[in-house]
């Protein structure tokens, strides 16, 4: 099996490498971390999972032209049910476009039919639970921007309480094939141990356990709890 | 009209301040929140010491900004800072207030303010600053300060051109902050210590701030800081103009070189991120024009607050209290640092819940960004880990390489703290986030009981 991470030098904001981190302890896989001046290993290669995370407003720009001459290779990559799982504002690159603050359009690589467009200098906190199939999915979102597009043909997750992909939008994240988009951070992997396990089912992982069950676990739950209690979950703006 | 809102703002701040003392209230922050609403340029007008000293950054500015100003008030100077008070406009305000009279005179000689990175370009220019230090950009609470690059264009936004900015040489997120303003670099050179590559997991400035090339460490101290360059289009690192050459841990010296004259100073604290907070202050207050041997005897009467660090023994186990502040990975990562490296055999007590969240859950990405894995060496013999978050720390340990035979995990920390093993430990370091500094006293208690106890 092999799991490639993009860019993990700039795409690494807010804790998202623990997702890879994590994933090493759960399979057995090659990983390969593609840099900014290498050329992407799916490139050339059969992978069966691509991973990009967080990065600051600047370097989306920079990812953007770095991926921009594979967009039809990544397209057959989605097709042929590649798993892909992008977190935070990673998956603004990947959308149709980025409106910036001043009202400029960054053209993004355009393999979804989602938009971002960024609030700067507000910023949308929220502490997130929504559903995923019969999964409860925790999280918390720290963002510069919201995405449109999102509908519920197309969404990852279904809003239980906290910001949604835009505010008031019931759907969070982006979901086609095996791709998994979403602004959520965590890490994601970690704090939701029954998505750990589902996406290593869809990597052909058979009986798929997690790395430290016990610990994961509990944390899960505890937060799971503390989040279904009436605490304060963030501007929505 | 404006001097006139401003007269009435000044007696309705000095009212508010006067009743809220007599509440026994702090007033750091109110009177300085009316004053702005009654008159929305209230720190212009208000009267300004001679000299007035803004201290900004990501980590570091408060324990700098009351160095600064403990060393001003040993050296005879009339000081005045916001010590206690918030740094935002409103709780600067607040400080001015208290410094000036009915009739709008400084009754001080330097004002010393700790100003908030999203506040530096309203107030520094009202306050018309005649210094900005900044000590570094690092990752820092991602709900409000999201990036250093964020933050740094919020800071590059200051319109300030006479402000004199000090910098530190071996950050490169801030030592191009503001190029247009007179500056001045602090820094640490070279150090026996120094990797030719980083051992810390998070690098914040892998490009050319210039080109946007990839950077060439030349050394490592940790993280981004060091000294770096670019092949592509010869950005180089600054150089420091006031360095620490030499640290005699054993004398607790520091040498410094500033062009040719060389300079001893005595060390306020031993750990590395302190030395860069006591080079800074000492590079501003020399270029304030004090005199060395006079800042060399303030340097030998100041210590640092002890909410910060604080150090005790009992049967010849030494306990230390230090504040690892939650949210910021690479100060963590620091402290985890200066852990692995501390001599002996050592326990650990992590208590890092930012209990300022008190209506809301925490965050805890940063653990991610945080070199855990500093924590997995064999000298480390025990790691309890206490508070709402303790399985998020577990699990992160556990990722680090941790021995699960030696994590206690625990949410209550007092009885937590009954599992110290007190056999073979020469070391017991307690951290603490800044919001929990009265639960680790309590922590600090039972620890000298336990350990008090066992021999």
């Amino acid at each position: 099996m092999t799991i490639e991470i993009l860019y993990p030098e700039l795409c690494n904001l807010y804790g998202d490498r623990g997702n890879m981190q994590y994933l090493r302890h759960c399979v057995e896989a090659e990983f390969i971390e593609t840099g900014l001046t290498d050329t992407p290993y799916f490139a050339t290669h059969k992978v069966d999972m691509v991973y990009l995370g967080s990065m600051t407003e600047k370097s989306q720009q920079r990812i953007i032209d770095r991926l921009r001459p594979y967009t039809a290779r990544l397209q057959e990559m989605v097709e042929q049910d590649v798993v892909f799982l992008l977190t935070g504002n990673a998956m603004e690159v990947f959308g149709r476009c980025i409106e910036t603050e001043s009202g400029d359009q960054i053209e993004a690589l355009g393999l979804f039919d989602v938009s971002a467009k960024r609030i700067i200098p507000q910023r949308a906190n929220s502490l997130f639970v929504g559903t995923f199939q019969e999964q409860q999915i925790v999280g918390y979102v720290s963002r510069f921007g919201h995405l449109s597009g999102v509908t519920e043909k197309n969404r990852l997750f279904k809003v239980e309480k906290g910001l949604g992909s835009s505010p008031d939008c019931p759907w969070e994240g982006f979901h086609t094939h095996h791709v998994f988009a979403t602004y959520l951070l965590g890490p994601l992997l970690v704090l939701n141990p029954d998505f750990t396990r589902y996406l290593l089912g869809l990597l052909g992982v058979k009986e798929a356990q997690i790395a430290f069950p016990d610990a994961v676990e509990r944390a899960y739950r505890l937060r799971l709890e503390e989040y279904r209690r009436n605490i304060v979950f963030g501007e929505h703006k | 009209m404006r001097r006139i809102r401003f007269c009435i703002a000044l007696l309705a701040a000095k009212c508010i301040y006067f009743g809220m003392r007599l509440l026994r209230r702090s007033a750091t922050h109110l009177p300085g929140y009316f004053a702005v609403k009654i008159c929305p340029d209230y720190l212009k007008y208000i009267d300004k010491a001679k000299q007035v000293i803004c201290v900004s950054g990501s980590d570091g500015k408060t324990t700098t900004a009351n160095l600064i100003a403990d060393l001003l008030k040993n050296s005879g100077y009339r000081v005045a800072s916001n010590r206690i008070g918030s740094n935002t406009e409103a709780g600067i305000a607040a400080t001015m207030t208290n410094v000036v009279s009915l009739l709008n005179r400084c009754r001080v000689d330097v004002v010393v303010l700790e100003v908030d990175e999203h506040y530096t370009r309203i107030v520094c220019p009202k306050v018309r600053a005649d210094y900005l230090l900044v000590t570094n950009l690092l990752r820092d609470s991602l709900q409000r300060n999201a990036h250093p690059e964020y933050v740094f264009g919020k800071i590059n936004r200051t319109d300030a051109p006479h402000m004199k900015v000090i910098l530190n040489a071996d950050e490169l997120c801030s030592a191009s902050l503001l190029p247009e303003n007179p500056r001045l670099y602090f820094g640490i050179d070279q150090l026996p210590t120094d990797l030719p590559q980083s051992e810390n997991l998070i690098n914040d400035c892998p490009l050319c701030p210039q080109c946007d090339h990839k950077l060439i460490g030349d050394y490592v101290r940790y993280a981004h800081v060091g000294h770096a360059h670019c092949d592509h289009c010869g950005y180089r690192s600054p150089s420091a103009d006031w360095a620490v050459t030499e640290i005699d841990y054993e004398k607790a010296m520091l040498q410094v070189r500033h062009g040719e004259q060389r300079f001893a100073f005595p060390m306020v604290n031993d750990t590395l991120f302190n030395i860069y907070n006591e080079i800074a202050a000492i590079a501003l207050l020399m270029d304030m024009g004090m005199m060395p041997e006079k800042l060399s005897e303030a340097l030998s009467n100041t210590a640092l607050t002890k909410t910060r660090y604080a150090e005790k023994t009992v049967n010849g186990v030494k306990v230390i209290n230090m504040m690892a502040k939650s949210n910021n990975s690479l100060p963590v990562s620091l402290v985890f640092d200066h852990i692995r490296k501390y001599p002996g055999k050592k326990a650990v007590v992590m208590a890092l819940d930012d209990l300022d969240e008190k209506r809301s859950s925490e965050r805890i990405g940063w653990i991610y960004d945080a070199d855990y894995e500093f924590l997995a060496g064999e000298d480390i013999g025990q790691i309890i880990v206490t508070g709402v978050r303790c399985y998020d720390h577990m699990v992160r340990l556990l990722l680090a390489g941790v021995m699960p035979e030696k994590l206690v995990c625990c949410q209550d920390e007092l009885s937590a703290l009954s599992q110290l093993k007190k056999e073979d430990i020469d070391t017991v370091f307690l951290l603490h986030d800044m919001s929990s500094y009265a639960q680790s006293v309590q922590a600090e208690q039972k620890i000298l009981e336990v350990l008090g106890d066992a021999r």
